[in-house]
């Protein structure tokens, strides 16, 4: 049995909690409240959440069930988004396309993510050589176009498939996050809190682990969230080339590919998958500018 | 009387800072930091250091401390040679040598509990761990005037007064026995300053706390100090009991050092000695007395020759030709 | 004496999330024509409010001046509009900040920088406010003035761009000059170098000018009259002399008890017990009774007025009533 003053009492300690972690989350909350284009952001991003976690409860057919007979149907009562050119319900496919994306971005920026966090903070921590080394390797991966990167690593590894664009692409995206925690490293090191805890006695990988570490992770959220539509839209892209996804997989930017050859007759097969890339990039565009917003200047403690 | 031991000696200590430049990050040159600065510290006693920016005296203690690793020169700790000291001995000896710092913002990890901060120096030497190390951690911050509720804070959360009173309390977590203080109240209103200066000298009085005290603020330093070094461009010009050096300094640099502080009376209107020039590079620091560019009574001597620290009498030293 | 710049009933809100923060809560103050005031108080006590505020200087949001006037030669500033304010900022009231490593645009040559307050208030050509700035950096004596116009900030020492700031400052001619902690970033010499130079320069320019900082020491050699601030409030104010020899405010007698003093010898020094208060929620009555020894039951109640006590020295405590 819930005890109704007891919760209520939980909820106002809670308002009234002094606790720092709580306060900070409602300040964000009340920095979020004031940009109503962040507000935006996260609408569309719960959305697509919403979409990739309930797609088998939303979608009224299999998205792999071919009905040829039912091909290229415009929009209508049965088929909200009409069909393809097999039959498939372009609706079911789109949802669970959803999944698909979040998955890639997702895998792909957190492996990106680990690599470029564990070198980018050697890199900024210990500096000289070996930093010098690690920055131009990671110069030669920058110079090479990442669409261009992304096909050359898939070509490299023979076949086609999702797999081989999360490979392909987490190798494009590690360089941006070593560079941006060698950054916030280099500038977390000259705290005099480092300088003190090497005068206790720490050693320098316990000073990584406590407090560097802990430091940099508010940025890579950051950057995560902001390269997240991006990660979902060259996935998009090399589906869309033939590289990723293969043909008839539910993948947004696949589903584009297979209707190029349809927009003027069919145009309904493309625009409902290249709607969908377009507002999971603007959400978590949106979403991700305003949290660099928050995180960024007002957090002068 | 009997004079207390001596408890840290420091010999012909050198700091050069490496100036690079270029691609391949040439050194085109030296930053003499700090160029043979020797001195001792008796047990108990609270050395002052003080000078203006580029002295040195910031680098010299961090070198002692081994922060930063000297060009040459010892120091002694306890009869140990600090700068032979292998890595295990090393980090022994950080328990007994700690350092507290001048921001009071960036000197406390802003991810951190009080707790933590505090506890780090115990868990990071094994001392205590659990139930001890959080009484230990108590009562060390219940000795710096604050709470038991403040353990479980974050920083942002207190002034810079409490700060720098968080920062005491995690360099005497280990019993230390020696603390160098770099500037600690430098950052701090002057009614906080009063506090912590107040805090400070209990301790050193209850903990038996040797103290080497670097400030540019030469009223603190008289407060606090015992004896008095002044440096200049990386040297230790003059040193003395701090009664006698501020009542008849003997160096040219000290005396318009001193007669720069502006007397807070408005009747009495100081007559500043004025120093012609600027402090010169840290680079190519002029020959034979450093300070003889900008020296009212500089001879010809002055340029040539390299004034020793020559003791003149009881504790006062003094490097200057004249003297 | 004549009257230059009369500040009354002065109050300075920031709207922030955790509430109003009221820098400056009812700051009444005279300067007159040649002379030194300085604005003493500790971090917070809304000194910089204050000088900004003169300077319209508060951006909105959050900080707004929510009343009281400043009269600056018969004008309110207060009521001015933008346009208005950047006439007088630079021509006849100037400002010098406290970091002279921030205050100058590392990009621009210094004599650029001179030059571009003269061109813009005093409508000359390029040539011609060039020279000028050579004058002025010769005014502030630094040798070489011609090669240092040409030399960029980061080239020069901490002194000498403060000096460059200060040329900036009195290139116009300004009757006002406010000076914001000018000399606390700098070392103790070159600080007694600044400091006899900034008064030889307004005698020259025979401007008046706010000194606002927290050194007694320096209020003490330099200024005419001091307004000491607390919370947001003068709490006393006179002439230099009197205030010196007889503190008559609590707060006061603290502050000058707390410095450690070259002609003294002291074991401790004397604490204002206490924390400087949240200015979101000030304490009620008087903003300084909770670390008042003195304190007693009205100054909870109602804030003291700044009245006079002798001539020339005026205190807001009830000691005095």
């Amino acid at each position: 049995m819930i005890n109704m003053k007891e919760g209520k009492n939980r909820i106002n300690r809670w308002k009234e909690s002094h606790l720092p972690q709580t306060r900070e989350f409602r300040f964000i909350l009340h920095l979020l409240r004031r940009s109503p284009l962040s507000i935006l952001g996260l609408a569309i991003v719960i959305c697509v959440l919403l979409m990739a976690i309930l797609a088998p409860f939303l979608a009224n057919h299999d998205p792999h069930e071919i009905d040829l007979q039912n091909k290229f149907q415009p929009p209508n009562r049965e088929y909200y988004f009409g069909t393809d050119s097999v039959g498939q319900d372009i609706y079911s496919r789109i949802l669970y396309g959803s999944r698909l994306a979040l998955q890639t971005g997702i895998t792909v920026l957190a492996t990106a993510g680990s690599i470029g966090l564990i070198i980018g903070v050697i890199a900024g921590y210990f500096r000289g050589k070996i930093e010098e080394v690690i920055m131009r390797i990671t110069d030669i991966f920058f110079a090479i176009p990442s669409l261009i990167l992304a096909m050359a690593v898939s070509a490299a590894l023979g076949e086609r498939s999702l797999t081989v664009t999360l490979v392909a692409l987490s190798v494009v995206w590690w360089p941006f996050y070593t560079r941006t925690v060698r950054g916030v490293t280099m500038s977390l090191r000259e705290n005099q809190y480092i300088e003190a805890s090497k005068c206790i006695g720490a050693n320098d990988w316990r000073i990584i682990f406590d407090h560097i570490l802990p430091n940099t992770l508010g940025v890579i959220i950051v950057q995560a969230s902001m390269d997240m539509g991006n990660v979902i839209l060259t996935a998009a892209a090399l589906s869309f080339i033939g590289f990723g996804a293969g043909p008839g997989e539910a993948e947004w930017g696949r589903m584009i590919a297979d209707g190029r050859f349809y927009i003027q007759t069919y145009p309904w097969m493309t625009i409902f998958p290249g709607l969908a890339i377009f507002f999971a990039v603007l959400g978590f565009a949106l979403l991700g500018d305003g949290l660099r917003d928050i995180l960024d200047p007002r957090l002068r403690w | 009387m009997e004079m207390p031991e001596v408890l840290l000696s420091c010999a012909d200590l050198v700091k050069h800072f490496p100036v690079t430049s270029g691609f391949l990050s040439k050194t085109i040159g030296q930053i003499h930091a700090v160029d043979g600065v020797s001195f001792y510290i008796r047990e108990g006693e609270t050395l002052g250091v003080v000078g203006e920016s580029g002295c040195g005296k910031t680098t010299v203690g961090r070198t002692i401390l081994r922060l930063i690793e000297p060009t040459s020169g010892e120091v002694r700790f306890e009869g140990k040679d600090v700068f032979r000291l292998k890595k295990g001995d090393l980090k022994r000896l950080r328990r007994d040598m700690q350092m507290i710092f001048q921001d009071p913002f960036s000197s406390l990890d802003p991810r951190k509990t009080v707790f933590s901060i505090v506890g780090e120096p115990l868990r990071v030497h094994r001392l205590a761990k659990g139930k001890e190390l959080k009484g230990t951690v108590l009562s060390l911050i219940e000795r710096v005037a604050l709470k038991e509720e403040d353990l479980y804070k974050y920083p942002h959360e207190f002034s810079g007064g409490q700060r720098q009173r968080i920062g005491i309390a995690r360099a005497l977590i280990t019993n230390p026995r020696f603390i160098v203080l770099d500037e600690p109240t430098s950052a701090l209103d002057v009614s906080v300053q009063a506090q912590i200066l107040n805090l400070l000298k209990d301790l050193q009085r209850d903990l038996g706390l040797t103290y080497l005290f670097i400030s540019h603020n030469l009223n603190v330093v008289k407060f606090m100090s015992d004896r008095v070094a002044v440096m200049y461009l990386g040297k230790v010009v003059e040193s003395d009991i701090t009664e006698d050096l501020f009542r008849s300094p003997l160096h040219p640099y000290t005396q318009a050092l001193l007669s720069s502080i502006p007397i807070p009376d408005p009747k009495m209107k100081y007559e500043q000695i004025t120093l012609k020039g600027e402090v010169p590079s840290r680079m190519n620091p002029p020959p034979g007395c450093r300070f003889h560019p900008r020296c009212q009574y500089a001879e010809r001597n002055c340029a040539e020759k390299v004034p020793a620290l020559k003791r003149i009498d009881g504790e006062h030293f003094v490097a200057c030709l004249r003297a | 004496m004549e009257s230059l710049l009369k500040i009354s009933g002065l109050r300075t809100y920031f709207y922030t999330y955790q509430g109003v923060v009221k820098a400056v809560d009812g700051v009444s103050f005279e300067v007159n024509k040649n002379e030194t005031v300085g604005l003493v108080g500790e971090t917070g006590c809304g000194k910089s409010v204050t000088a900004l505020s003169i300077m319209r200087l508060i951006q909105w949001p959050p900080g707004k001046i929510v009343g009281g006037e400043i009269i600056f030669k018969g004008e309110d500033l207060a009521l001015k509009t933008d346009r208005e304010m950047r006439e007088i900022r630079g021509n006849r009231i100037s400002m010098i900040f406290q970091e002279p490593m921030t205050s100058l645009n590392p990009v621009f040559r210094v004599g650029d920088q001179i030059a571009d307050v003269i061109v813009l208030h005093q409508k000359v050509k390029r040539k011609e406010a060039l020279k000028k700035a050579v004058q002025m950096i010769e005014a502030v004596n630094i040798p070489d003035p011609e090669k240092v116009a040409r030399q960029y900030p980061h080239e020069l020492s901490g002194g000498m761009r403060q000096r460059i700031v200060m040329a900036i400052a009195i290139a116009c001619n300004p009757d006002l000059l406010i000076a914001d902690e000018p000399t606390t970033f700098l070392d103790v010499t070159v600080q007694a170098q600044i400091l006899k130079l900034m008064e030889s320069l307004r005698n020259k320019v025979k401007a008046s000018m706010i000194l606002i900082t927290h050194n007694l020491g320096v209020v003490a050699q330099t200024c005419n009259k001091v307004m000491v601030m607390y919370a947001g409030n003068v709490v006393e104010s006179g002439h230099v002399g009197k205030i010196f020899e007889n503190p008559m405010h609590p707060y006061t007698k603290g502050l000058m008890n707390a410095i450690p003093k070259l002609n003294e010898h002291k074991d401790r020094l004397e604490v204002i017990k206490g924390l400087v208060p949240n200015l979101v929620n000030p304490p009620s009555g008087c903003t300084f009774h909770p670390r008042c020894q003195h304190a007693m039951e009205i100054c909870s109640k109602q804030k003291p007025a700044l009245t006079e006590i002798e001539e020339n020295h005026l205190a807001g405590c009830y000691l005095y009533h």
